[in-house]
């Protein structure tokens, strides 16, 4: 077992088994250091949380871990540019009952704009680990609520404490054009007209606020609250206000109010915005796009060849056919999808920067819904830019973030194929410095629901480890017992000392088996094996240490 | 440097008129119809010109610059687009029923130029619509004058530019309803009801009066911003046109003794179902009245109520219009103006006028719309058979010389903008019972008592 000893060298020193090293090199990767700048096969050196060296050869540190990504790709860490991952779960408010819905407490009628996002923050939010696992690394958090719900925070996705995840605090005002249910102000027309009566008021109280500051003699002492104080920075056009505005009326709306009052605004979230196009260039408004896009629906061919069946489709036809309003909806909503999946093109098309925000669209789509705005024009470059130096830029972190360069924040994210390939998958994602690592999902069967093997897996294989050790092979002996099967380990550097595991299943032609180590750092290991007659392929998970690849031959079957 | 400027302002220019309401504009001829101007009499076999937007002349044989479009209107009749003094449509919010008073609130902020309403209202012959605030308070929200330019994706296209503010108030048991019954909160009664106008309009004089300090320098902190306040200021000034939700005669009376109280004119009584008792009073005050001709008793004070009230008014002197206040009704105003030659003998012009130049006056548009005279808005509907007749059809309506409606060109599905989760043909579209309606979103109170 020196294979896994070896490992489990480097963290003898440690108090967090999971960090091995500080130190890791990225051998033969392509890295796409920014939109349109790739460099092929070359290496990344990180260390200590930050990018020390990008080329084409780097001599590795003694200290360095070294991930052989071979043809993969690497991009830097994705940034959100505006979610509510990390926020703690809201408890349930009792409603009191006495409360004036005419005239609510600010906090009633959701007009919030002191608190800050990073208040609300749990590092162990789930939402963290689902963006971490899509590729992100940085992310603008945003409280949830109605009109006015906070400030905006930028936290980086990987911490013990949100005051260890936020870079950057009270970067952005957050705002809805919502209203708060049975509460003033309840509906479209009167958060409009609460916006225009706060901000207005609230440039009064800085007028006031200046002018006593100056002098106070005969001036009554200023004394607002918090919410008015909040927009001081958004008067003084030192903080934007994002705002949420999925669709084409609420984006006018917004704009509108932006014209009337004056301050500086991002629309987020937007999806039906290509009719906004020429107005957004014209008053140079930064855009956060939804990438949550309707599905493209393939009409599936009528299978039944049946006369009767035949007939009764032509009937539908014929049907359908002198139906003329069913025709044109059918024509009308057809266009309407693909407007809404090309609206990312044509603000390309336009040349409007853009970035991607996550208010309603789930992280587990986000490539597969890119991919079908690149089928109907965006380029690559603009994706991958909304998804690193556009956010970067907007939300006052590209000096750290959003390119593979050297000083930067080693926030990277490794594919085993183009990220914008249909089946890339994500296997690593490095937040400032810290790795994380996924493994290829296998087709879950249920229990009971086991396959007999097409064919007899008995026998001596040869397997091979892809770890950058020079002890990861041997061979596999296995021999069918009973309901299961022995497998029988023999590491070729310690021949003498083979692992036995007992009573393993094989399920159609996977196999999957796990047992414990004891020497060195007690550890499982687990391994998941596919085989066909001849070969087999797989990963082998060695406790906290990440998963490798591991494929073998057959070398010997029974004699029959 | 010059240079620059000049550039700049050739931009300017062009911005401006790409603004403009001459965006919408289009040259038409209309010729040899019957032309009912309204202000001007009927005038048989003659032409209208409409260039851009505006109508340009009126005559027989007129010719039009090459490239202009001709409608040809032989044996057709020709009328200005009727105007709707009282309607809910086009706009995502009726009722910010939460507070009593909401005169800081505007539908025009809500407008939704997609609704299929439009474009129904359209067919109807109704280029112009006052879409106002619902009736839950007693001072309820700014109105929206909108032009019927269906087919426009910007909001702001929908306001008809330079039409003057108009807010809604509303009296009797809608707002003792949502407020006095659903939340048991002063006011209760009709008592109440004018307690909250001198209340409310005490505290805007104290408002003006402590800004008047603050700005004179008699007053060195200054005083709160608030748009409420503000806004009922604005109708103190006379800048803010009053459309009232009101039936009763006592409380019309009662309205008028408020407002000569803090001398403010300009007011048009909506619904005003029993205007017909107070009329002289009404014509006196130099008040206005928007009426139904014949929709009554759907509450208890709507009882006292008679189809001759729109003929009683007009007779008395008053400005009086025929509203719809319902999507359904507004794709038939015609045949509700004609009901009142049935009820009360009105002349055709008569009748006409309760949907066309009096709806004008009552919002404040009727040097621009209402009649077809030259240099109105070229706001058109075409009829085949008199308009007053039971067998009249819209064949084309124009808003600003653009055709947005053509009976021949009516494809089965005008909707603009279709949700790609959209499951149904438009036929269904707001088709629902609560929409559009003076209480729309007011349900939420009456039915969850605190």
């Amino acid at each position: 077992m020196l294979f896994f000893l070896a490992i489990s060298l480097h963290a003898q020193n440690s108090d967090k088994p999971k960090r091995v090293t500080n130190t890791y090199l990225i051998k033969n990767v392509n890295i796409i250091q920014k939109p349109g700048q790739m460099i092929d096969m070359g290496q990344v050196l990180i260390k200590d949380g930050l990018i020390k060296q990008v080329g084409k050869t780097i001599s590795p540190p003694s200290d360095a871990e070294i991930i052989s990504a071979d043809s993969m790709y690497v991009y830097a860490g994705f940034i959100d540019a505006l979610s509510h991952t990390g926020l703690k779960k809201e408890e349930e408010k009792e409603r009191s009952r006495n409360s004036n819905p005419g005239n609510p407490t600010n906090e009633e009628a959701g007009i919030v704009p002191e608190r800050l996002a990073s208040s609300l923050i749990s590092s162990s939010s789930k939402s963290i680990e689902n963006m971490r696992k899509n590729g992100f690394a940085i992310t603008h958090v945003v409280p949830k609520g109605n009109m006015l719900p906070g400030s905006g925070s930028v936290i980086v996705l990987n911490g013990n404490s949100s005051e260890e995840m936020v870079i950057k605090d009270d970067v952005s005002l957050f705002g809805q054009l919502k209203g708060s249910g049975r509460i003033y102000p309840s509906t479209i027309i009167g958060v409009l007209a609460k916006w225009k009566d706060i901000y207005r008021n609230a440039e009064i109280a800085k007028g006031h606020q200046s002018k006593y500051d100056l002098n106070p003699s005969g001036i009554g002492r200023p004394a607002y609250d918090d919410a008015t104080k909040a927009l001081f920075p958004v008067i003084d056009k030192k903080k934007s206000v994002f705002m949420h505005t999925k669709d084409h009326l609420s984006a006018h709306r917004a704009m509108k109010l932006k014209k009337d009052l004056g301050f500086d605004m991002v629309l987020c979230e937007l999806k039906q915005g290509w009719h906004l196009i020429d107005q957004i260039k014209r008053n140079n408004i930064p855009v956060l796009l939804s990438y949550d896009i309707p599905e493209k629906k393939e009409e599936k061919k009528d299978e039944k060849k049946d006369d009767e069946g035949k007939e009764k489709k032509e009937e539908a036809k014929k049907e359908k056919e002198i139906d003329p309003e069913l025709k044109i909806f059918k024509e009308k909503k057809e266009k309407s999808i693909d407007e809404y999946i090309g609206q990312a093109a044509a603000f390309e098309k336009a040349g409007i920067p853009f970035s991607f925000s996550h208010l309603s669209g789930k992280a587990k789509d986000l490539k597969k819904n890119i991919r079908q705005m690149i089928k109907s024009g965006l380029s690559e470059n603009a994706a991958l830019a909304a998804l690193t130096t556009n956010p970067a830029k907007l939300i006052g972190v590209d000096n750290i973030a959003g390119t593979i360069d050297p000083g930067k924040m080693a926030n990277l994210v490794i594919t085993n194929k183009s990220y914008f390939d249909e089946k890339s998958k994500i296997r690593y994602v490095f937040v400032e410095g810290e790795m994380f690592e996924f493994e290829e999902k296998k087709k879950k069967k249920k229990k009971g629901d086991t396959e007999e093997a097409k064919f007899d897996i008995t026998g001596q294989w040869s397997y091979k480890l892809e770890i950058p050790m020079p002890e990861n092979e041997g061979t596999l002996d296995l021999k069918k017992e009973g309901e299961g099967y022995t497998v029988t380990l023999t590491s070729a550097s310690d021949p003498d000392d083979p692992e036995v595991i007992e009573n393993v299943v094989l399920d159609g032609d996977n196999m999957s088996f796990s047992f414990e180590v004891t020497e060195g750092m007690a550890m499982t290991i687990s391994m998941d094996l596919t085989f066909t007659e001849e070969s087999f392929e797989g990963t082998v998970t060695a406790g906290e240490f990440g998963t490798f690849p591991m494929n073998g031959e057959k070398i010997s079957g029974p004699k029959k | 440097m010059k240079k620059k400027n000049i550039l700049l302002s050739i931009c300017f220019a062009i911005a401006f008129l790409w603004n403009g309401s001459d965006s919408f504009a289009q040259n038409v001829l209309i010729t040899n119809g019957t032309v009912i101007t309204i202000t001007d009499g009927v005038k048989e076999n003659t032409d209208v010109l409409i260039q851009n937007g505006k109508i340009k002349s009126i005559g027989k044989g007129l010719s039009a610059p090459s490239g202009t479009k001709t409608i040809d209107a032989e044996g057709m009749f020709v009328m200005p687009g009727i105007i709707d003094a009282h309607s809910h449509i086009a706009i995502d919010a009726v009722n910010e029923a939460t507070n009593r008073i909401t005169p800081e609130v505007a539908t025009g902020d809500a407008i939704n130029p997609f609704t299929m309403t439009l474009y129904r209202a359209l067919a109807g012959g109704v280029t112009i619509s006052h879409a106002m605030h619902g009736s839950a308070n007693a001072i309820g929200g700014q109105c929206e004058t909108i032009k019927h330019r269906f087919g426009v994706y910007d909001p702001e296209e929908m306001k008809m530019e330079g039409a003057p503010r108009t807010i809604k108030f509303a009296l009797g048991e809608n707002p003792m309803r949502v407020h006095g019954e659903g939340r048991n909160i002063f006011p209760r009664t009709r008592m109440g009801i004018e307690q909250l106008f001198r209340m409310s309009f005490s505290e805007a004089q104290n408002y003006m009066q402590s800004w008047s300090d603050y700005k004179s320098g008699k007053q060195k902190t200054p005083p709160e911003y608030n748009l409420r306040m503000e806004t009922l200021a604005d109708i103190l000034k006379g800048e803010i046109l009053i459309h009232c939700h009101s039936y009763r005669a006592d409380e019309i009376l009662m309205l008028m003794g408020v407002l000569s109280d803090y001398g403010v004119k300009n007011i048009t009584f909506q619904h005003c179902n029993e205007g017909f008792k107070v009329a002289p009073e009404l014509a006196e005050f130099g008040a206005h009245a928007s009426v139904f001709s014949d929709w009554w008793a759907y509450k208890f004070e709507v009882y006292y109520s008679t189809a001759f009230n729109a003929a009683i008014l007009t007779k008395n002197g008053v400005v009086t219009s025929i509203n719809s206040d319902d999507r359904q009704l507004i794709r038939h105003l015609y045949h509700e103006a004609a009901k009142t030659q049935r009820y009360g003998d009105l002349t055709d012009n008569e009748a006409l006028r309760l949907i066309t130049i009096n709806p004008a006056i009552q919002l404040g548009i009727e040097d621009r719309v209402g009649s077809i005279e030259k240099g109105k808005d070229g706001d058109i509907v075409i009829f085949k058979n008199h308009p007053l007749s039971i067998y009249a059809v819209p064949q084309y309506t124009l808003v600003d010389g653009v055709v947005r409606f053509n009976l021949k060109e009516d494809s089965a599905d005008m909707r603009i903008i279709i949700d790609p989760k959209e499951s149904e043909p438009s036929f269904f579209e707001d088709c629902g019972h609560n929409h559009d309606k003076c209480l729309q979103g007011v349900s939420n109170f009456l039915f969850h008592k605190h």
